[in-house]
């Protein structure tokens, strides 16, 4: 299809703001991908699988991070549509954003995977649409594959949108089957935006990106009035004021245009580098037409994981704030705040969204930025009540206190939980393992049941999700939202090595799973500490009670028996090396230890010893 | 083993030029790199072959060194590096008695004729147990040996089959007997922590050694390296490498059976009676200046390091050629203070930490010295390492590396 030069501007009711939700893997990028091409946004030629997912990791882990805002044209009846196609993440780490993407929409297309069906996130996404009171267009997407369950997806999906079989459209992303109905109902259900062009200009930030060529790139929905690319704009939080050095819509490539109207989504680029003057909720207006209200931004996400990340070189701590600077551009979803360990230097304390998310924020920072990290053991935050009635907020397991706390609240989660019904009782187990108490059951038709439970977010977010995927050989869905906070028993567990406290090892648990943390943290140290010449122990212990211990034994010879036929060099070269060696590691209780050993001993992997099984079984038979 | 191509190396040419004057005692090494078998441990440059490359066999290996010796004796004397007479002469390998004694002496009187040799100076050869004559110790002691170090190894028929040797204990009893009448002064050489080796095993070992009337015993701790027999054994989990701590033992019960015989230790893995250090070997570690003769042999003058190739045929083609057959390093003087920090704490008579505080500008704190309690003691300003501190003497050569050459 050759490709003319497309309209950029459009009046009101020829626009069209949509999102697609979907489970991860339910084909959203796909489904993306086929618009682009069918509507000759892209050309064959620069058709790329999941063009939409830029990120190198997005498109590794085949999940969506960041939303991005597309405006790709479509002509029914005679006329000429812009459709902006708003993208959002799939995974539950980032409800936020795709809330945030919702509230530039008028409306969303619910694609739900034929062979798979409903899942958690599915109906997590489906209620932040009901939310944001956008109009739903329900699709079934993969109806091709063998093992599609059309029919009888479709049945759970009328009844749980109350609507009939008739409305629901069949897709295959893959094949582009049913895409053009899909395009052709967009224009006819989902509204034209409804702001008054008229009124003084508003427009709502709803994204933002750094470019290291052009500096920040501000994803914008022009709720009232209009910009011109030669109005003066101004941030309304910041009260900034500034000429734009470019106005554009995404088509998918960057267009410069010379005005955005009521309705319209786009971009401003200002040229501004300081990260802090770009926040995403912020309305801008402009001088010529200039409002007095700010739109209703969004709420600022919730942090729900907490982890220490601090550079592997002390020189690359200057860089790390650099790069979170920028990353947080784009994420503001990130927090950071500077902090000091003894073992790791200086380093920050960040707050994530979930785990994936701090996965995703290390794998970003090394692979864009080239800082090289350690993690500690990622925690979630706690309220402590003090004796005296003071309150503290805990990040960071060495601010809890050690003594005179009244009482700790941690904070808890509601989460849903979809598995075929055979596999019931053995999530009803896992949750309960880690301190779920059930709310409630349905069946989601004859063959799944939705399961609710409130559990603790520290119980959650730590391996829970590999967990339920490995007892339900995969088939089981979860989504959760934050529920508030409740009383737990939680101590802290502190390791000493050598006598000395190592804060960057330190854990905040409840108490009944204190003794297993002090053990296997302690076993894993005595395989990853090297021998030294005086005998090391190795405590695990809570205030001053030691809970667990290891000991490591003396070095007893280090030295080489013979410098063969006087080869006095490579004696030299080996002591260099193990000097180079030495350098690099941390002291902790006079006791030299690489950082590797840290990297291993703070990694989530489970360390699986018959000892440590042997007593804790002993353990609870006491 | 090459270790050289991992080493910044000069030119023969431009390490005379680096040269600078030593007064030290001069002594000669040569190397014959000769097997009739490999032994299952063994990482050293020699081969089982009697003919390694064009020109270079057993027998024409007598005047290859010979050539060798007159062309660094050149060198020499075109950079002004300090000639003078030997003062030891050691004879190592390989197995240097896969030589006739004809060989060995007319090797020994290209190195007369070159430098001179002190008179009284002592001439060591290794050997190994099975493969010398009653005859042919005659032979060598005329020839002007004094010495001889026989790779005894072990007493127990079962280790010495785990270390891949191919002569009987008997044999070894017999040649030493045999070296002892012809007038030798007889050391012999033991390894320790073999795999699967008894505590009560080596205490045998080293009992039998210390009542034969040796004047030397060397114990060096079995290392076993990748890409030789028992490496390749260890890799496949078939042996098992013996713990620091057996090690360790071992060495106590070693020093704690020689000493009460009568040897007392002087350098980390050797021991000797009154008066019969070799004295050879403590040249390497007080820096003395010394040539290596032969392939893979290094050499030492004052602040050159350097040695000759260890490949046979390169080795060959440039002593043939008439060039010297050579890599090294021109050492800085952090790399000089280095070397005498761990050097010295290998011997009995201790590093001199006086002239290294002097040297530096620096004190040595009290808690350095205090984190080598057990270790090493002061005496008059000198550090002397303990039984403990021998055994971690790599530990001790770090922690004042680290403080004093920063």
């Amino acid at each position: 299809m050759a490709k003319s030069e497309p309209e950029t501007f459009f009046p009101q009711e020829l626009i069209r703001n949509f999102s697609i939700i979907a489970h991860i893997d339910h084909g959203k990028s796909t489904l993306a991908d086929r618009i682009l091409s069918l509507t000759g946004a892209l050309s064959d030629r620069q058709m790329r699988e999941q063009y939409l997912d830029s990120m190198d990791i997005e498109r590794e882990r085949g999940i969506t991070i960041k939303s991005q805002a597309v405006t790709v044209n479509w002509v029914k009846d005679k006329k000429t549509y812009a459709l902006s196609m708003i993208d959002t993440p799939g995974h539950v780490d980032f409800n936020y954003e795709v809330s945030r993407a919702l509230a530039a929409c008028e409306g969303c297309v619910l694609l739900v995977d034929a062979t798979q069906g409903i899942e958690a996130q599915t109906l997590s996404n489906l209620y932040l649409a009901m939310q944001n009171d956008l109009t739903i267009i329900p699709v079934l997407n993969k109806i091709d594959l063998p093992g599609a369950k059309t029919e009888e997806v479709k049945s759970t999906l009328c009844d749980l949108l109350g609507v009939e079989g008739g409305e629901v459209l069949e897709v295959s992303a893959k094949t582009g089957f049913g895409v053009k109905e899909l395009l052709d109902a967009i224009v006819e259900k989902i509204p034209a935006p409804s702001g008054n062009p008229q009124g003084p200009t508003r427009a709502l930030i709803f994204d933002s990106q750094y470019d290291a060529y052009r500096g920040i790139i501000t994803y914008i929905r022009v709720v009232d009035g209009s910009i011109e690319a030669k109005d003066r704009i101004i941030q309304m939080k910041s009260a900034s004021s500034l000429v734009p050095l470019e106005l554009g819509i995404v088509d998918p490539f960057m267009r410069p245009v010379e005005i955005l109207t009521t309705g319209q989504v786009g971009y401003v680029i200002t040229g501004i580098k300081d990260v802090r003057q770009a926040q995403v909720g912020d309305t801008i207006t402009c001088e010529r037409n200039e409002a007095k209200e700010s739109l209703k931004g969004y709420k600022a996400p919730e942090s729900m994981v907490y982890a220490g990340l601090f550079p592997l070189e002390t020189d690359q701590f200057p860089l790390l704030r650099q790069s979170l600077d920028k990353l947080r551009l784009n994420d503001a979803s990130i927090s950071y705040t500077p902090e000091t360990s003894s073992a790791l230097g200086f380093g920050f304390r960040c707050g994530f969204l979930g785990l994936l998310h701090m996965q995703i924020v290390i794998e970003r920072l090394e692979r864009e930025f080239g800082v090289d990290l350690i993690s500690t053991a990622p925690n979630v935050h706690y309220r402590v009540e003090m004796a005296d009635g003071s309150e503290i907020t805990v990040t960071n397991p060495t601010q809890f206190p050690e003594n005179k706390v009244k009482a700790v609240w941690e904070p808890v989660i509601e989460a849903s939980i979809i598995t075929p019904k055979d596999y019931v009782g053995d999530v009803m187990k896992l949750c309960q393992e880690h301190r779920g108490k059930m709310l409630g059951m349905e069946y989601l038709g004859p063959d799944r049941v939705c399961l609710r439970y409130k559990m603790p977010t520290g119980e959650i977010i730590f391996g829970f999700f590999d967990q339920l995927k490995s007892r339900t050989k995969g088939y089981a869905t979860l989504d959760y939202a934050s529920a508030g906070e409740e009383k737990a028993d939680l101590v802290r567990v502190d390791i000493l090595i050598h006598g000395e406290l190592s804060d960057a090892l330190s854990a905040i648990c409840h108490k009944d799973k204190a003794y297993e943390y002090g053990l296997k943290m302690t076993k894993k140290l005595k395989k990853l500490i090297p021998r030294q010449q005086f005998e090391i122990p190795i405590q695990a212990a809570i205030g001053q009670r030691i809970i667990a211990r290891e000991t490591i034994s003396p070095l007893r010879k280090d030295v080489l028996a013979k410098c063969y036929g006087g080869d006095i060099t490579r004696k030299r070269k080996l002591l260099e090396k193990q000097r180079e060696g030495k350098k690099k590691m941390k002291i902790i209780g006079n006791v030299a230890i690489p950082q590797e050993a840290f990297i291993s001993a703070l990694s989530l992997e489970d360390l699986d010893d018959k000892d440590i099984r042997e007593k804790l079984k002993a353990r609870a038979k006491k | 083993m090459n270790f050289s191509n991992t080493l910044p190396s000069c030119s023969p040419e431009d390490l005379g030029d680096a040269y600078s004057f030593s007064d030290r005692p001069f002594r000669v090494y040569v190397h014959i790199p000769f097997c009739k078998k490999r032994c299952g441990y063994c990482n050293f440059n020699t081969f089982t072959s009697f003919s390694l490359a064009p020109g270079f066999d057993k027998n024409t290996y007598p005047s290859l060194l010979e050539r060798e010796i007159k062309r660094v004796k050149k060198w020499q004397e075109e950079h002004s590096v300090s000639l003078k007479p030997a003062s030891s002469v050691f004879f190592g390998g390989g197995t240097p008695t896969c030589l006739s004694p004809s060989q060995l002496s007319r090797i020994l009187e290209a190195i007369r004729e070159a430098w001179g040799i002190e008179e009284g100076a002592e001439i060591s050869t290794e050997a190994n147990p099975d493969s010398v004559e009653g005859k042919e110790l005659f032979d060598l002691k005329k020839a002007g040996f004094t010495r001889v170090s026989f790779g005894v190894q072990s007493w127990e028929p079962r280790i010495l089959r785990i270390l891949d040797r191919t002569h009987s204990p008997a044999a070894a009893w017999r040649s030493i007997r045999k070296a002892r009448k012809a007038g030798l002064s007889c050391s012999a050489d033991l390894i320790y922590a073999a795999p699967s080796e008894k505590r009560k095993e080596w205490i045998r070992t080293v009992r039998l050694t210390s009542s034969l009337g040796l004047d030397h015993v060397s114990c060096y701790a079995l290392s076993i390296y990748p890409r030789t027999k028992m490496g390749h054994q260890l890799e496949k989990g078939l042996i098992a490498e013996e713990s620091d701590l057996a090690q360790a033992r071992d060495y106590e019960l070693a020093d704690s059976i020689l000493s009460r015989r009568g040897y007392k230790w002087y350098e980390v893995s050797n021991w000797a009676r009154e008066g019969k250090e070799c004295l050879h070997n403590i040249g390497y570690w007080k820096n003395d200046d010394w040539i290596g003769l032969g392939p893979g042999a290094h050499s030492h003058f004052s602040n050159l390091r350097f040695w000759d190739f260890s490949r046979p045929g390169p080795w060959a083609k440039a002593v043939q050629k008439g060039d010297l057959p050579w890599e090294g390093e021109v050492l800085t003087q952090k790399e000089r203070e280095e070397e005498d920090i761990f050097l010295g704490l290998r011997l009995k008579t201790g590093l001199d930490l006086g002239k290294l505080e002097k040297e530096s500008g620096k004190e040595a704190p009290s808690d350095l010295l205090s984190s080598f309690r057990g270790l090493a003691y002061l005496k008059e300003g000198t550090l002397l390492p303990t039984l403990q501190g021998r055994l971690l003497n790599d530990f001790l050569a770090r922690s004042l590396m680290d403080y004093f050459l920063e």
